[in-house]
């Protein structure tokens, strides 16, 4: 046995807990809105969208000239979620599918975390559905870009069926504090820190 | 002398791992008036945002969030990043997007505006999946 390995049999730390105040609105669950069947989502997605953004890419078609509007660039998703909504304006009637990738490893949490919010302050109707784990990877594939993001917005009158029918299989997302506030109680928690268990030993001179 | 607590072989003592006397968390958390002191004026300040009363400079929402912020530092009472990413540093105006933030990224980073024109980086280009060590799951427990 290393002399490290036989330093680990003894405690030099022990450990401690530090009280902290979590946002009380922002629990994870009511963030997100549930899908109730979320394997059954996950394959409309791929067959009706992203199959048919495989199709179009693979015949070289210009993104502009697709039939269905798509983007993944974070600051483009931000302008079409705060567009105010023009009754002239024909394609501002069109659904919003925004498809977000929070399970994935490499999806920053702070990105994530504006996500809800955004969708819900909308003036627009957007239908936001949380992807299964290892969706990145096939979004990547499929739409052969990087998506660093882990995000995908998708809109045009085309996907009209396809957002009925997701819409059918997630709740309503609920942020009720942006509505009417309800007292939340104090969402307190424990953060396991250590701290070490000998005094430090004084310098000598210093009293 | 502890025996106890550097032996992990003593009866009834703690766990030891990787050098780490485990130790049970507590039941009960000491000055906990603070903490909801603390959350009832964040509620306050958020509420006060969304209902937009006090006009668009919400003075009113700002004072709670300061209020909230200054009890935190004079009792060091902590709270967790996530909720102290949603109140402006510079004017203390909790941050809602399109009310009063305006999100957008920018060579690799998430920049949060504030209506006071102050903004917040926030690295995400590097390691996407990073979480700071309070935003992990397996450092918190819930009360």
């Amino acid at each position: 046995m290393s002399l490290k390995n036989l330093d680990k049999q003894y405690a030099q730390r022990r450990q401690t807990y530090r009280a902290v105040l979590d946002n009380p609105f922002t629990n994870e669950g009511s963030l997100w809105p549930h899908v109730k069947d979320q394997q059954q989502v996950w394959e409309l997605i791929q067959t009706i969208l992203l199959a048919r953004c495989r199709a179009l890419a693979d015949a070289e078609v210009p993104a502009p000239e697709w039939p269905l509007g798509i983007t993944t660039s974070f600051n483009e998703i931000v302008t079409l979620l705060q567009h105010e909504n023009d009754d002239n304006d024909q394609s501002n009637r069109s659904p919003l599918l925004l498809l977000v990738c929070n399970k994935d490893h490499g999806v920053s949490s702070v990105v994530l975390q504006q996500i809800p919010l955004l969708a819900y302050m909308s003036p627009r109707k957007v239908t936001l559905v949380q992807l299964p784990r290892g969706a990145l990877a096939t979004i990547q594939t499929q739409l052969k870009s990087d998506c660093t993001e882990g995000l995908l917005l998708a809109w045009g009158d085309e996907l009209q069926s396809l957002v009925n029918q997701i819409t059918a299989k997630i709740d309503q997302p609920q942020l009720p504090w942006l509505d009417q506030v309800k007292f939340e109680p104090t969402a307190l928690k424990l953060l396991k820190t250590t701290a070490p268990l000998k005094k430090p030993v004084e310098k000598a001179g210093k009293k | 002398m502890s025996y106890n607590i550097t032996n992990p072989m003593a009866k009834g003592s703690n766990r030891v791992e990787n050098g780490v006397l485990l130790t049970p968390p507590p039941r009960n958390v000491g000055n906990k008036e603070h903490y909801q002191r603390m959350n009832y004026l964040y509620q306050l300040a958020m509420w006060n945002t969304m209902s937009g009363n006090d006009g668009g400079e919400q003075a009113l929402a700002r004072l709670y969030a300061k209020n909230m912020d200054l009890v935190s530092k004079r009792t060091r009472a902590e709270m967790l990043p996530q909720l102290k990413r949603t109140i402006c540093k510079k004017c203390h105006r909790v941050l809602v997007p399109k009310k009063t933030m305006r999100v957008q990224t920018d060579s690799g980073s998430l920049q949060l505006v504030c209506s006071c024109g102050a903004v917040r980086n926030f690295p995400i280009h590097l390691n996407g999946g990073y979480r700071c060590y309070a935003e992990r799951d397996e450092n918190l427990i819930s009360m």
